[in-house]
């Protein structure tokens, strides 16, 4: 027929034909009313387009020649396949059934949602069918996504709204956020499982974005409110894992930022304004670090913005209590430091000192860190104190690293001068010098100032031997090292002193003062306090705390008549000759209290003095370069040059200062602006 | 601290002292450890003829004071930062002269 030129009329009639039988069937099955389980009309489509395009398969068969000549000939002629589809498609759209089925599809998704079982076999025959004609973008697409919306967002209402608080693993009755992300996570796996089950493709991200938007990115606010930070609180990792993922996929991280940020914060500043917690404050902070960090890396996949602002926030809170934190970190080192220290086992104390050097690296004054640093490091080297040089070095090179050579150089000063003096020790005790000295062994450390603490000069007579011994190596002294004066620092020495009691002879381990007041009892069974202070020439201060440690303490080596906690000027003390101890060698501790806060406001108040010729020297430097600069222009120079947090205030009387002392000038014309004074 | 050891106030309780010291010595020292900081040998307040810095500080090409910026004495008692003095003596016009007084310049041993 198609060598005859019949083609087209074939092909006329063939389109009539099916459309014709498309017809009668397809409103056949649209008059069924039962729309409810296993609705017939799904049923009877699935029959009828399974039976439909076998049926056009044969056809195209059959008609094989005319597809492969008259309709690759002719110009906008489908393919009998195509045109076949094309069939039904006019149909279902003509009859309006393209919406029933679209229709009835969702409603069978919906009841699947609600926990039915559906019969995915036919749900997927049915789309595959709308997909190949062209028909599931149009019509099924939108009312899904339209269902699934209005689908989450009634149960997350539903959900949200009976939130309980973050109850502990394992006792949970009631749903918490994170049994609701638990929640949320198998409603996406859900779906993501019906697309690869029976939807298209295609459907997938749409789909998943919908139900993730209205379950997790409209309650956002409220599920990080709520919860946010009881889940941290409570260390619930793996639950915070999935709130990462789920924020991450709806792009609302900045908002976790923010909580996550904020609870830092809350959290840090909480321990760092309690007075009362200041001797376990790094520790604690330490914890709090850790815990931060684990989450961080389990959690949040080592997210390098919430690191930042873990970072960030740090910093905040730690630097919220001016210097506090940054004395208690030094001091923590210090006592990890000390010999007997049950801080760390020497295998760990590398490892805590790395986590300490992170805390370290976030407070803002570097410089009252290196000078309480400086101190303790003092005290450690002069009594001998230091658990091991190597754990010191390494804390130094630490800090070098950290805060460059000019940071470590003086502390680094300050070991050459112990090395230097154990040398010196060694030479004096072969020397001629020490041979006047008798059986008493004479160590003396010799510190260069620059490297040192500063300490305030104390008057004290010493006893005549370790006052001989004193000029003996002054002596020595002055013999390899010319053109230097020594100055004695009693208050930094110990000595250790034999004492005969009823029970039998001690060794007493003491300050160079205790042992000098102590020497005095050698020569006399009792003594008032003014002969004390006149044989000492000790100030009253001093002179009171180290008679308390050694009639009032723990340990009593004197009796005090009358007997009381406290040191007058009028007592009197007697030797204790009935002393007892265990014990053959006792250190006696000195009264601390008064003493170490005072020290730590004199260091306090030193760094401030260093940092005011700081603030001088960096005005000087920046107006040398610009010569004229206007008052709010060189503050912020200023702030950018200087290492540590000043107030406007403190440099306005910086410059107040120089401008008194004529290194500045005031413009003639601009009250404002600065003037360099070459 | 300037010890004057001869003056000590012993006063009343001297003759005490005496005739306990007659027994055996109850306190004996064994171990003194004591701790000095050190000086140089010049004026409080006494600055470096050539870089005008305080001795107690260190010359300029300097940063830290002590046993690595000492000082020099002249025979003419002259005191000066040493890496001072020898940048001076570098220079021709020094003549190899102390540069306060114009003397040949002798370094006291």
């Amino acid at each position: 027929m198609c060598l005859h030129k019949f083609g087209s009329e074939l092909y006329a009639n063939l389109q009539g034909e099916c459309l014709l039988y498309a017809r009668t069937q397809l409103s056949e099955i649209n008059k069924e009313q039962d729309e409810t389980e296993n609705g017939t009309v799904l049923t009877a489509t699935r029959q009828f387009w399974t039976q439909y395009t076998q049926q056009l398969a044969v056809i195209r068969c059959v008609f094989l020649y005319l597809d492969r000549t008259y309709v690759l000939q002719t110009a906008n002629t489908p393919s009998l396949w195509a045109m076949g589809l094309a069939v039904v498609r006019q149909c279902l759209e003509d009859s309006g059934m393209a919406v029933r089925l679209a229709r009835l599809i969702v409603q069978e998704i919906a009841r699947e949602r609600d926990g039915a079982t559906v019969d995915r076999a036919m749900l997927r025959v049915l789309t595959q069918m709308l997909v190949d004609l062209n028909l599931y973008s149009q019509y099924l697409v939108p009312r899904l996504i339209e269902a699934t919306r209005e689908h989450y967002e009634r149960e997350s209402r539903r959900m949200v709204g009976r939130l309980v608080p973050v109850q502990p693993a394992g006792a949970q009755n009631q749903m918490d956020v994170p049994l609701y992300l638990d929640h949320v996570k198998r409603r996406l796996t859900e779906e993501t499982d019906r697309t690869a089950q029976y939807l298209s493709a295609s459907t997938k991200s749409t789909l998943l974005a919908t139900a993730v938007g209205e379950l997790i990115e409209k309650h956002t606010d409220h599920l990080l409110a709520t919860s946010f930070d009881d889940m941290l609180a409570q260390d619930c990792v793996a639950d915070l894992g999935n709130l990462y993922t789920l924020l991450e996929s709806v792009a609302r991280l900045d908002m976790l930022k923010r909580h996550w940020a904020g609870y830092i914060k809350r959290t840090g500043m909480a321990l760092v304004q309690q007075p009362d917690l200041d001797v376990a404050l790094v520790t604690e902070l330490l914890a709090l670090k850790q815990r931060l960090d684990n989450v961080l890396a389990q959690s949040f996949a080592g997210s390098e913005s919430l690191a930042h602002a873990l970072r960030e926030a740090f910093e905040e809170f730690i630097n919220a209590r001016r210097n506090r934190p940054t004395q208690l970190i030094a001091k923590f080192v210090d006592q990890c430091m000390r010999t007997g220290s049950r801080m760390a086992p020497d295998q760990a104390l590398d490892a805590l000192l790395d986590r300490v050097m992170v805390l370290f690296r976030f407070i803002q004054g570097k410089d009252m860190f290196e000078a309480f640093y400086k101190r303790d490091l003092a005290k450690r080297l002069l009594t001998n104190k230091s658990a091991s040089k190597d754990a010191e070095r390494a804390m130094l090179q630490r800090l070098k690293q950290e805060c460059g050579a000019g940071f470590t150089n003086k502390l680094e000063g300050m070991f050459r001068d112990i090395e230097a003096s154990e040398d010196l020790a060694g030479k004096f005790a072969g020397s001629a010098s020490a041979a006047g000295i008798g059986s008493m062994s004479f160590h003396a450390s010799i510190l260069a100032h620059a490297f040192w603490p500063t300490y305030e000069p104390m008057d004290l007579v010493v006893p005549k031997a370790a006052e001989e011994a004193q000029n003996a190596f002054t002596e020595f002294y002055g013999e390899t090292h010319q053109g230097r004066n020594l100055q004695w620092q009693p208050m930094l020495g110990t000595c250790l002193l034999k004492v005969e009691f009823d029970e039998g002879p001690k060794e007493l381990a003491l300050s160079v003062v205790q042992g000098t007041v102590l020497c005095l009892f050698g020569e006399a069974d009792e003594l008032s306090y003014t002969e004390i202070q006149q044989n000492t020439s000790l100030d009253d201060a001093t002179l009171q705390r180290t008679l308390q440690s050694l009639a009032c303490g723990k340990t009593r080596v004197l009796t005090k008549e009358p007997k009381g906690k406290n040191v007058d000027s009028t007592d009197r003390f007697i030797f204790n000759k009935a002393f007892s101890s265990p014990q053959a060698r006792i250190k006696i501790s000195q009264i601390q209290t008064k003493g170490a806060e005072k020290e730590t406001k004199d260091t306090e108040e030193r760094v401030q003095f260093d940092r005011m010729y700081k603030v001088d020297a960096a005005i000087v430097r920046i107006m040398k370069a610009r010569r004229t600069l206007s008052y709010t222009d060189l503050l912020t120079e200023i702030m950018a040059q200087l290492k540590f947090n000043a107030s406007a205030t403190e440099l306005k009387k910086r410059i107040d200062s120089l401008l008194e002392r004529e290194f500045l000038e005031r413009d003639d014309n601009d009250q404002s602006v600065y003037k360099y004074v070459a | 601290m300037a010890q004057t050891p001869n003056q000590r106030p012993f006063g009343s309780a001297s003759s005490l002292v005496s005739l306990c010291n007659i027994f055996i010595m109850k306190v004996k020292i064994k171990d003194w450890k004591a701790v000095a900081g050190w000086r140089w040998d010049v004026p409080d307040d006494d600055v470096c003829g050539i870089c005008r810095a305080p001795f107690d500080a260190c010359c300029p090409s300097c940063k830290i004071p002590g046993d690595d910026c000492p000082l020099i004495w002249g025979e003419c008692t002259h005191v000066f930062h040493m890496h001072c003095l020898l940048k001076w003596l570098g220079t021709e016009s020094s003549q190899q002269q102390c540069p306060m007084d114009r003397r040949p310049w002798v370094t006291a041993s």
